[in-house]
């Protein structure tokens, strides 16, 4: 085998080790889910929060989210489903929500749920 | 005529050749009743220590086919592997992916510090052990110093919670709780309640076949005779520096694969200090089982883990059952596990003092026959 092709073949095999560590980097990062139930400013307008919210990630069991708290999903992979339900100050469930999410290789991200509610991206 | 299964001189052979794994199972067969643990916990115990230890022992095997003894910078490699592991906890990469991900990372600097290693050793030929020992303690300054110093300040790191609180330097205690037991629960058997940890297991018997092929390589084979005799390898033409450079490579990075498999399954890493046993802990493992300085097979690698493991089990509950301390167990399986090591190594420089003296004795011998022979 040439020098060339050695060299050439070297390369790319370790650009593919790289793309597949990539890949993996994708699919094994852990995320921080915050879901932040406290009022909240978006361009100029108010969202208030007004109920308290049970959440869950991607079948965990649920957890309440009182007015004025945020919480914390620690999470691996980038696909989730993220199901809320909508309660009242006597924790009846007004309404449910599912919401898909993709996440990237950032470490934290944060769902108000006060727009959540309110049905704003 | 009923055949005997030993020879009077075979068995004193088989006895002496033997002398430290039959005093390890005598020491093992006293102390498991002595524990009064039950057979399930420690078959559950000695499966999960074997899956943890035996590839960091089995990195050993390659130096010694090579002639050059027991390699104590498996240092190196498993500082390089604690390397990736560093990394893959700062970016928050989990499971299996994680564990990939620190191997790739790791193995460039396994492969740099174990050419270094190599050379060094190519300097030190017939001395290889203990210069192999001290690189360990050089290189353990240079990772402190990338450790303390340039992680968080040169080399940047995100995370702030595996970092000192001043800002820059790794903490000494790291928690790798995305992997633990990323491996070991990736295809978890469990067989009358005893969870056998498959993946990690296959990835050994991985290894094993990797040495057994290793063996029968052009490499391997040059392996094999620079072992026996450097100078008739020399002459036969096979680049020796280079066949023990690349031995000691081949070793240092299975090494950094090693740690990063011991440490998810333990799930934390002392990142100033785990490494700096696995050398000693490995080295003493193989010896246990039966292998020198010069010869080790897979054999050894799996009796002596299994033996000095055992040892680490029972003796604490020995040691309380019998003197009433846990405590003096533990100085009881130091003191006599380091001083079977000791006695294998002594054994070991005995056998080879004798079998010199018979060659010489014996190159006398037929020396003076060939030159009555002349006369």
């Amino acid at each position: 085998m040439s020098l060339k092709k050695r060299i050439f073949i070297r390369i790319v095999s370790i650009s593919l080790l790289l793309l597949f560590c990539v890949f993996l980097a994708y699919i094994g990062k852990q995320h921080s889910l915050l879901f932040d139930n406290r009022n909240k400013m978006i361009n100029g307008s108010k969202y208030e929060a007004r109920y308290l919210y049970n959440v869950s990630v991607s079948g965990s069991d649920p957890e309440l989210v009182e007015i004025g708290d945020v919480i914390r999903f620690d999470v691996v992979g980038p696909k989730h489903l993220v199901h809320v339900q909508i309660l009242d100050e006597y924790e009846n469930v007004l309404r449910e929500i599912s919401k898909p999410i993709n996440l990237f290789f950032e470490n934290f991200h944060t769902l108000y749920l006060p727009l959540l509610a309110e049905g704003v991206d | 005529m009923k055949k005997k299964f030993f020879h009077n001189e075979e068995r004193t052979f088989f006895f002496t050749d033997h002398a430290v794994p039959i005093l390890f199972l005598i020491i093992v067969a006293a102390g498991i009743p002595l524990s009064g643990y039950s057979a399930s916990y420690l078959i559950q115990e000695m499966l999960l220590r074997l899956s943890r230890d035996s590839f960091l022992v089995l990195s050993l095997l390659v130096p010694i086919m090579a002639g050059m003894g027991l390699n104590f910078g498996i240092v190196l490699g498993s500082m390089a592997g604690q390397i990736g592991l560093i990394f893959i906890t700062d970016w928050g990469i989990a499971g299996i992916p994680g564990l990939f991900i620190a191997a790739v990372l790791g193995t460039p600097v396994a492969v740099l510090l174990g050419y270094l290693c190599g050379k060094v050793l190519n300097k030190a030929r017939g001395k290889e052990m203990v210069s192999s020992y001290i690189l360990g303690f050089f290189i353990n300054g240079l990772y402190q110093f990338v450790g303390l110093y340039m992680m968080g300040k040169i080399i940047p790191i995100i995370k702030p919670e595996i970092l000192i609180s001043r800002g820059y330097g790794i903490r000494n205690a790291v928690s790798l709780v995305g992997i633990r037991g990323a491996l070991d629960k990736f295809l978890d058997l469990k067989i009358m309640g005893v969870a056998i940890p498959v993946t990690t297991y296959l990835v050994i018997v991985l290894f094993c076949i990797f040495i057994v092929w290793i063996k029968n390589t052009k490499l391997g084979q040059d392996m094999r005779a620079v072992g026996q005799n450097i100078s008739v390898a020399e002459l036969s033409g096979i680049n020796v520096n280079r066949t023990r450079t690349i031995s000691i490579i081949i070793s240092t990075v299975l090494a950094s694969y090693g740690q990063i498999i011991f440490l998810q399954n333990l799930g934390t890493m002392n990142t100033y200090t785990s490494h700096e046993m696995a050398g000693v802990f490995s080295i003493a493992a193989l010896l246990v089982g039966g292998a020198t300085v010069a010869k080790a097979s897979l054999v050894n690698v799996f009796l002596g883990v299994a033996l000095f493991h055992m040892l680490f089990i029972i003796s604490p509950m020995a040691g309380k059952r019998l003197i009433g301390s846990a405590q003096l167990g533990e100085y009881f399986r130091v003191f006599v596990s380091y001083g079977v090591i000791s006695m294998a190594l002594v054994l070991h420089a005995v056998k080879a003092r004798a079998q010199n003296a018979r060659q010489r004795i014996q190159m006398r011998t037929e020396i003076n026959a060939e030159v009555g022979e002349a006369e």
